[in-house]
Formats: C-alpha cells, sequence, structure tokens
C-alpha cells in the first residue's frame, strides 16, 4: 500500500496541492462553506463569476429540482471587480486559499479590462474565462458557441492578463472540439469543462415554467455521462491540461473523469448538497490511491484503458 | 459565525395533526441548544438521489425548540421530499444541517406583540410564541379548514400559550369564515403592536400594507426555493424595497433571512 500518494498536480504554469477545485457559483467566495469545508485544503477554489460591476442576477424563483438534478438561473449575480478585491478577496488570501477567478462580461472589452484588473492583484492564481453560462441575455454563451469568437475572447485575455488562462467551454456546440482547439491556438493554458446545460422544467400546477427566466442550466448527476464524453474527447483533442466536471458526486464521479483524461476536477452541486462534498471527494481519492497502490495522480490521470 | 451544525437526527415522532399536515420531533440536542425562533434546518429528506429519493435538502423552520435536545418541525405534503417524510417513524434518522438564518428579533419594549400566521405558516410561530412568554400578546391564526384550527390549538395548548387567541377558517364551519388579515386589522384599529408574520405570500404583503397603515414595525418570514440555505447558491433572492426600477437589488432568504422586516421587501 502507498502510504501517501503524490496528488499534487501541474495545470500549465501553476502546480496545484491537488487535483479537487470547487467549481464558479457553487461555493461562493469561499467564506459561505468554510465552517464545512477548508478552502484551503482545496486544489483550488473557483470563485462565483465575477463581472466588471456588480451584477443583480435574474428575479425568483432561481432554482427547482429536477430528476437527479438541479436548473438554475442566478443570472450570474455578483459583487464585481472592485467590491471583490476589497471585500473577498483579502480574506481568501490570508487563508492561504489558491483562488481562480471566473470572469464574465457582455463584450471582449470587458473581459480584457476584467483580466488587467486582477492582474493587478495579489493571490489571483488564475483566471477562468467563462464564455459558457446559459442564464444571461447577452455575452455569456454567446461567446462560446463558435471558435472564432472564443479565440477573439481568450486572445484578448491573454494578452491582457498576467496569470494563466483557464476556458470553460459549453456543452452547447456541435463540435466542442474545434472549440477547444481554437481556445488553446488563442494562448488558453487549460480547458475547463463543461458548463451546465440549458434546460427546462414545468410547475405542472400552476401552468408556468417552474423558473421565472423560463430557461436555466441543468447540473448535477443527470449531467455526467455528458459531461464525461465530452472530457473524454477534448482531452485527446488537445496537448494543454484539461479540468473535467459535470455532476461530480463522489470520489468515484472524480476517478473516472480523471480517467477518462482530465488533469483535475470540479465539484460543484455537490457542495450545495453536501458543504463537505469537495473535501469527501478528495479524500476518497486518496484512500482509493492508497487502496490501489497508485503513487501519484499522473499514474491514474489519463489511463483509460481503450482495449 | 454562528455555530451551524450537520447532524444526523433520530425521529422520536412523526404524527400526523390535518390533512396533509404532520409534526416531526427530531433529537437534534446541539441544534436545539443554539438555535432561535424564525430560524431553520436544511433536511435531507430522504435516502438520496442515487436512491430515487431527492437530491438537494429542504429548507423548513424550527416549529419548536427544545425541552430535553429536541426540535420540531411543522410541514405540509406538497412534494417529494415532504412525501417522503410523512413515511417516517420514529427510529429512522435523518441529516440536517442547521440552525440557519436570521431569526425573528425579539427586543420589543413594551408594545404589545401581534403574531399573524395563515395556514403551515404556522410553522416557526409557535417556538416564537414560546419564546414571547410574559409579553402581553394576541395570536391570530387563519386556517382553510377548522380541522386545521383543531390541531393548531392543541399545538398552542402544548406551547403552553397565555396570550389572547383569534382563529379564522376559509371553510367557516366552526369558526369564523375569512382570512387571517381581517382579525389583524381591526386589532389594529385600536392602536400599534409588533407584527410578526409568516403565511403565504399575498398575506404577508396585506401584513405590510397593514402595518404601515397602522405605524407598527412588521418582521415576516419569507419562503424560498434555496439550495444550500449556506448563502452559496444565491437561489433564494428576495427583492429588497431599495430597489430601483432597473436595478433590482436581491437578499438571500437563508443568511439575511428567513426573517425580514416587512418594509424592507419589494412586495
Amino acid at each position: 500500500m502507498v502510504a501517501r500518494p503524490d496528488m499534487s498536480v501541474d495545470l500549465g504554469r501553476l502546480v496545484l496541492k491537488n487535483p479537487v477545485l470547487a467549481a464558479s457559483g457553487t461555493f461562493g467566495y469561499g467564506q459561505e462553506l468554510a465552517d464545512f469545508c477548508d478552502p484551503a485544503l482545496l486544489g483550488a477554489v473557483v470563485v462565483k463569476g465575477l463581472s466588471l460591476k456588480p451584477w443583480p442576477g435574474n428575479p425568483p424563483p432561481r432554482i427547482v429540482e429536477t430528476t437527479a438534478g438541479m436548473l438554475n438561473a442566478i443570472g450570474l449575480q455578483n459583487v464585481g471587480l472592485e467590491s471583490f478585491l476589497k471585500d473577498k478577496l483579502p480574506w481568501l488570501v490570508e487563508r492561504g486559499v489558491t483562488v481562480v477567478v471566473n470572469i464574465l462580461g457582455e463584450s471582449v472589452k470587458e473581459y480584457a479590462a476584467l483580466a488587467e484588473g486582477l492582474g493587478e492583484a495579489e493571490g489571483v492564481a488564475m483566471i477562468e474565462i467563462n464564455i459558457s453560462c446559459p442564464n444571461v441575455a447577452a455575452g455569456g454563451l454567446a461567446f462560446g458557441a463558435s471558435p472564432e469568437d472564443t479565440a477573439r475572447v481568450v486572445q484578448a485575455v491573454v494578452e491582457a492578463a498576467r496569470q494563466p488562462i483557464m476556458v470553460k467551454l459549453t456543452p452547447m456546440v456541435s463540435d466542442i472540439v474545434t472549440v477547444a482547439q481554437a481556445a488553446v491556438e488563442a494562448g488558453a493554458d487549460v480547458i475547463s469543462l463543461i458548463n451546465t446545460i440549458p434546460a427546462m422544467a414545468v410547475d405542472l400546477e400552476n401552468r408556468r415554467p417552474a423558473l421565472k427566466n423560463v430557461v436555466g442550466g441543468l447540473s448535477g448527476p443527470a449531467i455526467k455521462p455528458v459531461a464525461l464524453r465530452l472530457v473524454w474527447q477534448v482531452a485527446q483533442a488537445v496537448h494543454v491540461p484539461v479540468v473535467g466536471g459535470g455532476g461530480i458526486m463522489t470520489a468515484e464521479d472524480a476517478l473516472e473523469f480523471l480517467l477518462v483524461g482530465a488533469r483535475a476536477v470540479q465539484v460543484g452541486t455537490a457542495s450545495f448538497v453536501d458543504p463537505r462534498s469537495p473535501l469527501k471527494i478528495l479524500e476518497g481519492i486518496e484512500a482509493y490511491f492508497r487502496k490501489n497502490n497508485i503513487p501519484e495522480l499522473s499514474v491514474w490521470a489519463g489511463s483509460l484503458n481503450m482495449e | 459565525m454562528a455555530e451551524v451544525f450537520i447532524k444526523v437526527c433520530p425521529v422520536l415522532e412523526n404524527q400526523r395533526l390535518a390533512e396533509r399536515t404532520f409534526l416531526m420531533r427530531l433529537q437534534a440536542p446541539e441544534i436545539a441548544a443554539v438555535a432561535k425562533p424564525g430560524q431553520f434546518i436544511m433536511v435531507q429528506t430522504g435516502p438520496g438521489w442515487r436512491q430515487g429519493g431527492p437530491l438537494l435538502r429542504r429548507p423548513f423552520s424550527l416549529h419548536r425548540l427544545g425541552p430535553s435536545g429536541e426540535i420540531s418541525l411543522l410541514y405540509r405534503v406538497v412534494g417529494m421530499g415532504t412525501r417522503l417524510m410523512e413515511r417516517m417513524d420514529p427510529g429512522d434518522k435523518l441529516e440536517v444541517v442547521g440552525p440557519l438564518g436570521r431569526g425573528f428579533n425579539l427586543h420589543l419594549g413594551d408594545t404589545q406583540a401581534y403574531l399573524a400566521a395563515g395556514g403551515i405558516g404556522l410553522a416557526p410561530m409557535i417556538a416564537l410564541a414560546e419564546a414571547l412568554t410574559g409579553q402581553p400578546s394576541k395570536f391570530f391564526y387563519g386556517a382553510r379548514t377548522s380541522d386545521e384550527v383543531d390541531a393548531f390549538l392543541g399545538l398552542l395548548g402544548q406551547a403552553s400559550y397565555a396570550g389572547e387567541i383569534i382563529v379564522i377558517s376559509e371553510d367557516g364551519l366552526r369558526f369564523p369564515k375569512g382570512m387571517v388579515t381581517e382579525p389583524l386589522a381591526a386589532a389594529l384599529k385600536a392602536g400599534p403592536a409588533s407584527i410578526f408574520a409568516c403565511g403565504p405570500r399575498p398575506m404577508l404583503a396585506q401584513v405590510a400594507v397593514l402595518a404601515r397603515e397602522a405605524g407598527s414595525p412588521a418582521q415576516v418570514s419569507l419562503e424560498a426555493h434555496m439550495a444550500c440555505g449556506l448563502g452559496a447558491c444565491l437561489s433564494c433572492a428576495v427583492e429588497l424595497a431599495s430597489s430601483g426600477r432597473d436595478e433590482p437589488v436581491y437578499a438571500r432568504a437563508c443568511v439575511e433571512g428567513p426573517v425580514f422586516s416587512a418594509e424592507e421587501v419589494r412586495w
């Protein structure tokens, strides 16, 4: 049995102590769930999607539970760059958290301005470009829908930023591989996928859409097989590290994503079900490696047997 | 940050009180020791999604706190989560997170307390009534049926509530017919009071109007869809009265609420 497997992982220019990240939008700014899950113990925390100015978000109801999943239309409510740097980031830095900031905007210029603003801050380890959120009228998903638009945003952010860049892809394209390749060619250091899948639920009793926004993003166990397939496809097609996510609830789920080629994983909806989930998943992966004599993560990652 | 626990709690009792309405007592000493009236817990209502149960926990306000380390929940069966709870027996276990949220502010000075509950909005009001013992008070309760009124009177009897009780029902069979805001409005004509209310949103909106007209402070407990209950998901947005026309401002029912001052809320 391996006494202590090496769980560290390099994501391009950034080395993480372990491969479990809290996914953007599901872990707040790190403080909210800290009583149950110390964010400093995770590979990284991807904080709530950040825009240049504060965004109010969508009117309620904003979530509804569906079969083995949940549908949300939060609408990217966030405090904006200035307040993030002043009120949220210092706590994370003080705590020793590896911080990844997920950014979003309505124009290429806004993405670049955010990257520039974050570049001056101490304690932001990486920037994740969100070009895949389905819940806003402008921006977001629109940029991730084509390889050309993806490349435009990525290139602008890479030029403006000091930190390594991770690009989060949407599953809502006919060929995700070409979008991933475009992001890499434009300078992305890491690819992450998937974001939620646009979906709908109906309140039968009131004959209304269950969400005020009508359409929301589906997450949770229901989307895991879709995410697994897409991560597998992208991991084979690009030479940069891939971070996989979508319905990871347990260590076994995470091990599957790592097996198909993800170098790290993002845990999302599971944190709502149980705020201890990211740590439980990390501990579960470690226990599995110990039990199966896997000395380090890199031995496992991408070792899917195709014969 | 206040103390919050994740605990597996044994069910002590799960009693049917009226149509689709149940009272569940849970052994939860850590939570009972620190919880305040108006706070809530998130409950894993079943075996989890792998066994076909709900994925997310469900929020329930604390109906009663203690004695002897117990908490109780008053719930109406409306969906998959509560259908699973309905079937639970003493000895079964539920995992809960709590206590959560901002409860009622009990510092009233020398004003009279008016408690107004509509339907299952009664849930947090018994713990409140118990905490206000010694304060002059009136308890207004509006039910759909007279059977529900009977169940309510039983609950209030157990809580040794000593104030005045005014009940009204939509069926008007054995109790006066009408809505709970009617006797509340009549009482407020005699002078201001500190109002506490929980019930359907249209009722609470009406309470907010009555409170403003009477120059009375009102605290309302709001219901909202929640995923985490801990302030991370931003699901349980409540629009605030300070919102501009184009720029809504939202608070989280799970952290800034579920009890809000009526004038804070955009109705």
